[in-house]
């Protein structure tokens, strides 16, 4: 049925993506059957894991601080919607054809994005110290009390606000690009028909972006549920546990304290949750997602 | 569209499981003694002072390998005389150059004085623990490795270290009755305990903690200085901390403190708190009135004389910033941060912690860092040697001399390249007592030490004066003692 040139193909394709399916199973495959193993059992790094069934999985189910830390992650992740509003609104105000120095603006959001996350996280832990920090000596000025940035209650939100400052110059690009690419016609259509500025960005506009805005929700998320570095420098997981992140968690089991077995199955209950908060995006993609 | 899904999620797993492993790494819990650079600049010529007070000891003046330097001893127990080797060490980077300078110095001495051995030395710039925990799990560990007493738990428990105790305890090079015995206890484990039993670990350093204060504030508000040489007790430090606090703007907030923060551990285990049982197998200090009288005072300091900064959750960075800007007068530290601070713009001294009644002498922990032999190397011998030389009189005069350590040897205490007198602080003698007292910190009492992490995050709450010292501590029980079961579960079996 197939033709002799078509099988030849086929064989060719597969050689040239072979080294790539190689590398995938050497280094993607292999960790994660071994991880699940080791997830298993107990494992020191030293010695050879030793299987213990699922008791890493009942710990875990028992241990309040996961579950907390699986709370702080979903807090956390409160900032990419928060964000991508942000973003939004800063994208159709620099979209007007009569703003002057986009390209300043828009360097100027993007800023944050290439530098450093060690070095964005110290100059913010600047920004909020409670006795001397810029933000909390700016509301001296105009008599307030600063509030401690880090007590338990305001550290998230504190951390949210870093993250969306941080996170604002990838969204802002891609809705700058995703306004742009929305065709003209469809607004001389509506103004014809009589639809205002509002009727134009709903019923326009929004759908017209939906696809990067789903990208960078469904991304954000993921990236928001992962999210550790900051969370280290910053705060360490205090206080009392109010920013300790599911991977930092994870993280502390395995390197501070040689526990790869319940680290291994803390980062698998993770990936399931990440899966799961993943696939209900998708889902719920199709109510409100057009592609053209 | 489905199968994009599943391809998706997968691609998820794998991210994240891989976000653990390339993660950037939290500095050590505790950052001890290493990142002591005094000032290497310091050269003292005189290389007899120090160890000849010692048995057994060669001076620093026995730089040859000719082997007649040796102060008492022969040197034929001394030396490596096996086959030519190379071993590899691997150390860590907390001060930067300074720790490559220490490093380099210490080795090329070692190797002219066994000229059979070869060392090869890797300094990790970053994720020292990771990095280590990588090596261990591929079995590529070098033979000698730096090991920061916060980990030496967790590692000797997995069998990663050699037990170098015959060897230690028949060295003819080091003499441990000169040693604080803190120094060296913290590396030993039975099996089950750390803090008796083999050897498996040498000290590098000690890092002991005072309390540093600023002279020049205390002189405006006219109080007196604390005693050079006698911790004061909590009551008296309390009184000396409100005359020193002010609300110099007049908006009802504190703008200058007497103290940044009180280490609890310190407080408690000067005051007779007790924190495990004798066992080490449940966690007291909830039905401990010293405790959690202990702690109710350290909560005391912040929230009901606000002698001291709330909600100082940023950790040191934040204190030691108050306190070079003048807005404490007082901060609790290593010894470690003598190097930094010389360079602000005020005079400050240093002072025993203040202390609770009982065990005046534990007023704070130490920190340290040590080298062990890896267990599987192929050249333990001459390992050995190396981790005994950095231990050896001779190797500690060289740190010092480089003005990197606090002598590791009570007879090395006054030597002037330690005390370096002109410079700060004039009282450096208060280190090396701090040393002789100043036990371990709790990370010492379980290998695993995630129950201490947890104890330390739940404090928060007395700190923020949400509850109690003694509601905190009780209520936390159950979850502390989970924690040291879960992590801890081979005591229970």
């Amino acid at each position: 049925m197939k033709s002799k040139l078509y099988r030849k193909d086929v064989f060719w394709g597969y050689a040239f993506i072979a080294p790539l399916l190689l590398g995938l199973l050497v280094f993607l495959l292999v960790p994660l059957l071994s991880s699940v193993y080791i997830s298993m059992s107990s494992y020191d790094l030293a010695n050879k894991p030793v299987f213990k069934g699922l008791a890493n999985f009942e710990q875990l189910v028992k241990d309040p601080i996961f579950w907390k830390s699986i709370v702080n992650s979903l807090y956390a992740s409160l900032g990419v919607p928060l964000g991508m509003l942000l973003a939004l609104i800063v994208a159709l105000m620099l979209n007007k054809p009569d703003i002057r120095g986009k390209g300043f603006f828009r360097m100027l959001f993007f800023m944050p994005t290439i530098c450093s996350a060690v070095a964005v996280t110290f100059m913010w832990k600047w920004v909020l110290n409670d006795d001397f920090g810029l933000i909390n000596q700016v509301l001296k000025m105009m008599k307030i009390k600063g509030p401690n940035w880090f007590s338990e209650s305001l550290a998230m939100p504190s951390m949210i606000m870093m993250g969306v400052w941080g996170g604002m110059g990838i969204s802002l690009l891609l809705y700058l690009s995703a306004l742009y690419n929305v065709p003209r016609v469809y607004y001389e259509a509506a103004k014809v028909d009589g639809a205002g500025p509002l009727r134009q960005f709903f019923s326009i506009t929004l759908p017209g972006i939906s696809p990067v805005t789903f990208y960078i929700l469904v991304t954000g998320l993921i990236g928001a549920l992962q999210d550790f570095t900051r969370f280290q420098i910053m705060t360490d997981g205090g206080p009392n546990y109010a920013t300790t992140t599911t991977v930092l968690y994870i993280y502390n089991n395995a390197f501070q304290y040689a526990d790869m077995g319940y680290a291994c199955a803390m980062g698998w209950a993770l990936g399931v949750i990440i899966a799961v908060v993943t696939i209900a995006n998708f889902v719920m993609s199709r109510r409100w997602v057009y592609y053209d | 569209m489905k199968r994009v899904q599943s391809v998706f999620a997968l691609v998820l797993v794998f991210a994240m499981m891989f976000s653990v492993a390339s993660c950037s790494k939290r500095g050590a819990i505790v950052q001890t003694t290493s990142e002591e650079l005094l000032d290497s600049g310091s050269s003292a010529a005189s290389g007899t002072a120090a160890g000849s007070g010692a048995a057994a000891v060669k001076t620093a003046s026995g730089q040859k390998t000719g082997g007649t330097s040796g102060a008492a001893g022969t040197t034929g127990g001394n030396k490596y005389t096996g086959p030519k080797v190379t071993i590899k060490l691997i150390h860590w980077n907390q001060a930067g150059q300074v720790e490559q300078m220490v490093i380099d110095q210490v080795v090329s001495q070692f190797e002219k004085e066994n000229p059979n051995i070869q060392v090869n030395a890797q300094i990790v710039n970053t994720d020292y623990e990771v990095k280590l925990n990588t090596m261990i799990a591929s079995g590529t560990v070098p033979d000698v490795f730096l090991v920061p007493d916060g980990d030496f738990g967790t590692w000797v428990k997995t069998g990663v270290m050699l037990d170098i105790d015959s060897r230690v305890r028949s060295s003819k090079v080091l003499n441990l009755n000169d040693i604080y015995p803190s120094a060296w206890e913290r590396y030993q484990w039975n099996g089950k305990t750390m803090g008796v039993g083999h050897f498996y670990a040498l000290p590098k350093d000690i890092g002991p903690v005072c309390m540093y204060y600023n002279k020049d504030l205390f002189k405006k508000e006219g109080v007196a200085f604390p005693s050079a040489t006698t911790a004061m007790t909590l009551p008296q430090a309390l009184a000396m901390w409100q005359k020193l606090s002010k609300d110099t703007d007049g908006d009802g907030k504190i703008d200058v403190y007497g103290i940044t923060r009180m280490w609890w551990e310190g407080v408690v285990l000067s005051s007779g708190g007790q924190i495990l049982s004798g066992d080490h197998k449940s966690f007291v200090m909830g039905s401990d009135q010293k405790s959690i009288s202990a702690i109710q005072y350290i909560a005391d300091l912040i929230n009901k004389y606000h002698v001291a900064p709330d909600g100082t959750t940023l950790g040191s960075m934040n204190e030691d910033t108050m306190f070079a800007s003048g807005r404490a007068a007082c901060i609790e530290n290593l010894r470690a941060s003598v190097t930094s601070y010389r360079q602000y713009g005020f005079n400050w001294d240093v002072c025993p912690v203040p202390a609770g009644t009982v065990n005046p002498g534990e007023n704070s922990w130490s920190g340290s860092v040590g080298y062990a032999v890896y267990s599987k190397s192929q050249h333990p011998d001459a390992a050995y040697k190396l981790v005994e030389y950095f231990a050896s009189p001779e190797g500690q005069n060289i740190m010092v001399k480089l003005g990197f350590n606090v002598p590791l040897y009570k007879s090395q205490a006054s030597s002037p390249d330690y005390l370096q007198s002109g410079k700060e602080p004039a009282n450096a003698a208060a280190f090396t007592k701090a040393a002789a007292t100043q036990p371990a910190g709790l990370w010492q009492l379980l290998p695993n030490r995630s129950w201490y992490d947890m104890l330390d995050q739940d404090l928060d709450q007395v700190w923020e004066g949400k509850e109690d010292a003694k509601t905190c501590l009780q209520s936390i029980t159950p979850s502390i003692n989970a924690a040291i079961r879960n992590g801890n579960s081979y005591l229970f079996q």
